[in-house]
């Protein structure tokens, strides 16, 4: 579904992703674990055409997406989350979402928003509440539940549980597989490495800008040297 | 919004009409400053587009009021009417696109400077292509034929005309705001990376806010150059630019309402300080720093805010702040 190859992001000279290549599946939840500053948000910025790339290519369905920018990744059915959530704090919960539909006609929108507040009952009790006026975890929510309403083929959810309490993490991966059984496929950029294997199917560790290693998130969650590094131990 | 409740339309009908009624009852005097306000609404209005819809401040708005009232002074004599309006607008428009293009990926102060500088570029360009503009000396003698019966040389007419216009303007940028552009323009204002990851063509609604702007700074223009008869690149220096940021700023960014409020104020307060103390004009750019000064300290959100723009300057409730110390509590321990 989601063919990145040898991708390189600089920022100013500096390499930040230096030849990536991944693949997504249809149906699959892969995972991107990695330390502070390994490059995992560049390249989720990278593929859905926030930054700008300066080598290598995106294909999604098939098609060739590199370069075509944000706003019309966005149409063909490639969803972001961005880090720390980024909600219109000044805009209404429904104006969020509404938001969130903006290259969906009216039709759609209205569907999708029917869907989205039965999936997200704590967003429906609220749908008049400012954004910023939500906890953090709440506004978790709202942000997934506004990449969802563009009704994407493909979510890349990026640090979905960062400064979330222990419970609310939980609850938010709870979603991550509601929404692959509801036929979303999904990215995750995640630092709860523990977390994120438990729910993935596959990953990649990256480090440095590059892949370090990848396979079965299950055997990954088991190799001595992952766990050595990521899963404390 | 002022203007969903029946008392807002009500205040807007009842300036409408007193705007109407005005040139039958009043003198050359105050129909000469009552044209005025309805020139500078059309620039003050069009900023609140750029700075107060999309959020992106520019400073050097007079370029694109300068750039219509010249294309007015320059083609009168070949154009009929509608089209020399067509053509003001347009210029400023295309004006606004090409000067807007290459610097909106700017943002903030830097922004600004840019525009700053495009702004006086544009003033010292009027001022010294003689062969085009007249330099220094401007260009006067500017009077539009007349086009089926109507004489804007008359200035009752140019006023009424004028009038018609804001109105147009103020009915077409409620709609605007409301719209999916004006929502879309929202988001960029709040945060240019969620905005972008839902899908809005940032670019692309950057400079539909810059176009909009200009071209409405065009009409400006236009019915400036006809009522004074006269143009010259003085009038459309960075004093200008700084006056209609202060229209803006000081009725309320963003608010319909609050910015026709505050051009109403800059444009009558001088001149009614004007009776009383002579020597007003020379002070008027210090008076403007203090009010600005005093704005940004007792009410930053201007007199008669907007909804959104108030939210943004209200610190978060206790509840929120709780929470996010006990989460960087959290990851503290951790």
């Amino acid at each position: 579904m989601l063919d990145v190859s040898d991708i390189r992001i600089d920022y100013g000279g500096i390499a930040a992703v230096r030849g990536v290549s991944l693949y997504v599946k249809m149906g699959e939840i892969v995972t991107l674990i990695g330390a502070n500053g390994a490059g995992k948000s560049s390249i989720l910025a990278g593929i859905c055409g926030l930054e700008k790339l300066s080598g290598g290519c995106v294909k999604f369905e098939g098609k060739d997406i590199t370069g075509i920018g944000a706003a019309r990744t966005a149409a063909l059915g490639i969803s972001l989350v961005p880090e720390g959530r980024r909600i219109f704090g000044k805009m209404s919960v429904l104006e969020n979402l509404e938001m969130g539909g903006y290259t969906k006609s009216s039709l759609e929108l209205k569907e999708s928003l029917k869907d989205m507040l039965e999936v997200f009952p704590v967003l429906s009790e609220r749908t008049a509440q400012h954004g910023g006026t939500l906890s953090g975890g709440e506004q978790q929510m709202l942000a997934i539940a506004r990449g969802l309403m563009n009704r994407p083929k493909l979510l890349l959810l990026d640090e979905p549980s960062l400064g979330l309490s222990p419970i609310m993490e939980q609850i938010v991966f709870k979603i991550i597989r509601e929404i692959r059984e509801r036929g979303t496929t999904l990215l995750l950029v995640e630092q709860n490495a523990n977390l994120a294997l438990g729910v993935s199917d596959r990953a990649y560790i990256v480090g440095n800008g590059e892949i370090t290693m990848t396979g079965k998130a299950a055997l990954l969650l088991q190799d001595v040297n992952v766990r050595k590094s990521y899963l404390g131990g | 919004m002022l203007i969903k409740t029946s008392y807002g339309k009500f205040i807007y009908a009842v300036l409408f009409l007193a705007a109407l009624a005005l040139p039958f009852l009043a003198g050359g005097y105050q129909l000469g400053i009552a044209s005025f306000v309805l020139i500078y609404l059309l620039l003050s209005l069009g900023l609140n587009v750029v700075i107060g819809f999309c959020g992106l401040l520019a400073l050097g708005f007079a370029a694109f009021y300068g750039v219509g009232a010249y294309v007015t002074a320059l083609l009168f004599p070949k154009l009929a009417l509608p089209l020399l309006i067509a053509s003001a607008i347009a210029g400023a428009a295309l004006f606004g696109f090409f000067s807007g293009a290459p610097v909106l990926r700017l943002r903030g102060d830097y922004l600004a400077i840019v525009t700053l500088g495009f702004g006086e570029i544009t003033r010292l360009f009027l001022k010294n292509m003689d062969w085009l503009t007249n330099g220094p000396k401007g260009i006067s003698g500017i009077y539009p034929e007349v086009f089926l019966g109507l004489n804007l040389t008359d200035k009752k007419s140019a006023y009424l005309c004028c009038l018609a216009a804001v109105a147009l303007c103020v009915f077409l940028l409620y709609r605007l705001k409301d719209s999916k552009i004006g929502r879309a323009w929202t988001a960029i204002r709040e945060d240019e990376i969620a905005a972008a990851s839902c899908g809005i063509d940032i670019k692309k609604l950057k400079i539909l806010a810059f176009l909009i702007g200009a071209a409405m700074a065009g009409l400006g223009g236009f019915f400036f150059a006809v009522n004074q008869s006269f143009v010259d690149p003085n009038s459309f220096g960075f004093d200008e630019s700084v006056l209609i940021v202060c229209m803006v700023v000081i009725g309320g960014i963003g608010s319909i309402p609050g910015v026709i409020l505050g051009t109403f104020i800059l444009v009558l307060l001088p001149e009614l300080l004007r009776n009383f103390l002579g020597g007003f004009e020379s002070y008027r750019m210090l008076f403007y720093g203090v009010l600005l000064v005093c704005m940004m300290l007792f009410r930053p959100q201007g007199i008669l805010p907007d909804e959104g723009r108030k939210a943004e300057l209200r610190p978060a409730t206790e509840g929120i702040r709780d929470e996010e110390d006990s989460n960087v509590f959290e990851e503290r321990s951790n």
